[in-house]
């Protein structure tokens, strides 16, 4: 508070644009730099605590150990498959989520039981955390991809069902009944008005999805590798964990958070030639 | 305008070091204890597996031995499922002494876990047994499906690698088919079908057998006899803790002793604790592919073996394996 004092008195003396171009604060420099240096502080702090506290490196590795598991990993191509094997699962669950959400959505708009289907099976499925499913699933599909895909599925239908619905539900009522005056219904009046009215539901529908999608991969890969054993992200933490191997544990860790950013970057890139450029969502 | 900016660095700098200090000084906390000071510990926790494999410790346990040879220490007992959670455990500094196959405990040696073997618990014959009337032998296993057992560094992983390099030439052929699970886990996910084959220990592969099931490997005709599990622990627990050491080794010998000459005796100590009854519990404990010794034998072998393949970096020395107790005079 002090400080903000001072400034306000001293800035009575000038005039409004040297304050402006004086004051270099953390808040002015631009988002990159600002997180950057943050992630730098962090990560010279990591390095500082290995190398200080003489902590038993099994436990907790030194970012320069892990970088060289990252690098290592990637190039002898172990870690890279297992980044490939998680994602195509996760994609290939997703796409069967999206397709089976789409359709129970688009019922649910055309028809009064299919809406009170999807309200049913949201409002029970959709509170269970996905990977409580998996023994289940094992159960019923063994020991293997079907198994993950089924449950990962289940992971991200929910929220897109949910997210869709909600955006079809709160479509402008205007907009609708412009479709209708010129006579769309039933699949074209979903298609042309109602799926671009809703699209800033659908992409965070989405975003939700993969997000619990993600998380829900990774836990499912630590409870067992995938069968065919070439298994994937959450396999190689734990295959790291068993040999002791405890950079790689890291390097796995870093590699699911770089690909979270990645893809939350892909969806904001979509917003924004999307959604946001068409107004209909303010940019963040 | 400076001062603010140095202000609002400086203060997110402390801020974010101390969070940051304080989560890593708890979790990294444990692992620390008893590196410079030599303070004889007040509180053991001694770590086993399911099984007969365990059978002297649980036979300690149930008799109390270890509480009474050690009156002024907290012992706590723990069952858990592979000897990697037990690694994790000991290099956590939650566990102070851990028992199991030989196959974590090199890799944990290899890796840099400083710690010995104590005494050998037993020597046991390990099976890969198969529900599927159709597999007979390693090369129908091959994609055939899931192979359990506790985890892919364990004894079991190991002899069922020595099996794939024997049979079918490369170490690492069936590797994709292994998932971990608990031995009584294994046991139901045969029966049930879920799985090809399980490569577990006694009691479980008798039952298997029991249930029908047929053995497809014999770690005795790979490895010769063997040690099955030793219990071991850091080296700096024990060079602070002679007697418990001392105490340790004793109450196993003893343990061992009762399992090999009054085994009608330990059979019903053992049913009590594993829920068998104490004819079946004793049939175990007197086949012929047991025995409750205390000198540990076949690490080398072992140990040479999974250097071979790359489990491991280095054949340790002898003398890095084994603690110089009564039960290691002849340990190889």
């Amino acid at each position: 508070m002090t400080t903000l004092q001072r400034d306000q008195d001293l800035s009575v003396p000038r005039d409004d644009g040297k304050v402006r171009t004086s004051r270099k604060t953390w808040g002015s420099l631009p988002t990159g730099p600002r997180r950057a240096l943050l992630l730098l502080a962090l990560v010279a702090i990591w390095q500082a605590y290995v190398s200080i506290s003489g902590v038993n490196p099994l436990l907790i590795s030194s970012p320069w150990d892990v970088a060289k598991a990252l690098v290592e990993g990637f190039v002898e191509g172990r870690l890279l498959d297992a980044t490939l094997i998680t994602l195509r699962i996760l994609l290939l669950s997703m796409l069967i989520g999206m397709v089976i959400a789409a359709v129970m959505t688009t019922l649910a708009t055309w028809t009064r039981i299919g809406e009170d289907i999807l309200v049913l099976l949201t409002s029970i499925l959709n509170p269970l955390p996905s990977i409580a499913i998996l023994p289940l699933a094992i159960l019923w599909f063994g020991l293997n991809t079907t198994a993950l895909t089924v449950v990962i599925a289940n992971a991200v239908i929910w929220p897109i069902a949910i997210n869709v619905s909600m955006g079809f539900r709160t479509v402008n009522p205007t907009l609708l009944a412009v479709g209708r005056n010129i006579g769309l219904s039933g699949w074209r009046l979903v298609r042309d008005v109602l799926v671009p009215a809703a699209l800033p539901h659908t992409i965070s529908g989405l975003k939700t999805g993969w997000a619990f999608g993600w998380r829900t991969i990774i836990a499912a890969e630590l409870v067992f590798g995938v069968a065919g054993g070439k298994g994937g992200l959450g396999f190689f933490i734990n295959d790291a964990r068993y040999f002791l191997r405890t950079p790689e544990i890291f390097a796995g860790l870093v590699t699911i958070a770089l690909i979270g950013i990645a893809l939350d970057l892909v969806f904001s890139y979509v917003e924004k030639k999307t959604v946001v450029k068409w107004g209909m969502k303010s940019g963040t | 305008m400076m001062s603010l900016t140095k202000n609002v660095r400086t203060s997110l700098a402390v801020g974010t070091t101390a969070v940051m200090a304080m989560a890593l000084a708890s979790c990294g906390g444990g692992g620390g204890s008893a590196s410079g000071d030599c303070e004889p510990a007040t509180k053991v926790a001694i770590a086993y597996q399911p099984g007969l494999g365990y059978a002297s410790l649980l036979i300690a346990k149930q008799e109390k031995t270890v509480e009474k040879a050690l009156p002024d220490v907290d012992v706590t007992w723990q069952e858990m499922n592979s000897g990697s959670a037990i690694r994790d455990g000991i290099v956590g500094g939650n566990l102070q002494v851990g028992a199991g196959g030989i196959g974590p405990f090199l890799v944990g040696l290899d890796a840099g876990v400083d710690w010995k073997v104590l005494s050998g618990l037993n020597n046991m014959s390990l099976y890969l047994n198969t529900m599927d009337s159709s597999i007979t032998n390693l090369e129908d296993l091959e994609g055939a499906g899931s192979i359990a057992m506790p985890a892919p560094d364990s004894i079991q992983a190991v002899v069922l690698r020595k099996g794939a390099e024997e049979e079918l030439g490369d170490a690492k052929a069936l590797d994709s088919q292994i998932v971990s699970m608990g031995h009584p886990d294994g046991v139901q996910a045969l029966i049930g079908g879920q799985i090809a084959a399980h490569l577990t220990s006694p009691p479980f592969q008798a039952q298997e057998i029991d249930e029908g099931a047929t053995k497809l490997l014999d770690s005795y005709q790979l490895f010769d006899e063997h040690t099955f599990n030793s219990i071991f622990t850091k080296t700096d627990f024990a060079e602070c803790n002679p007697k418990v050491v001392e105490e340790l080794v004793t109450v196993v010998a003893d343990a061992n002793a009762m399992l090999t000459d009054e085994p009608a005796q330990a059979a019903k100590v053992l049913s009590e604790e594993m829920g068998i009854p104490a004819a079946e519990v004793e049939e175990q404990v007197t086949s012929e592919d047991v025995a409750f010794v205390n000198t540990p034998t076949g690490f080398a072998t072992f140990a040479e073996f999974m250097e071979s393949i790359g489990m491991i970096q280095e054949v340790p020395e002898t003398g890095d394996m084994f603690f110089d107790t009564e039960a290691t005079a002849d340990a190889s």
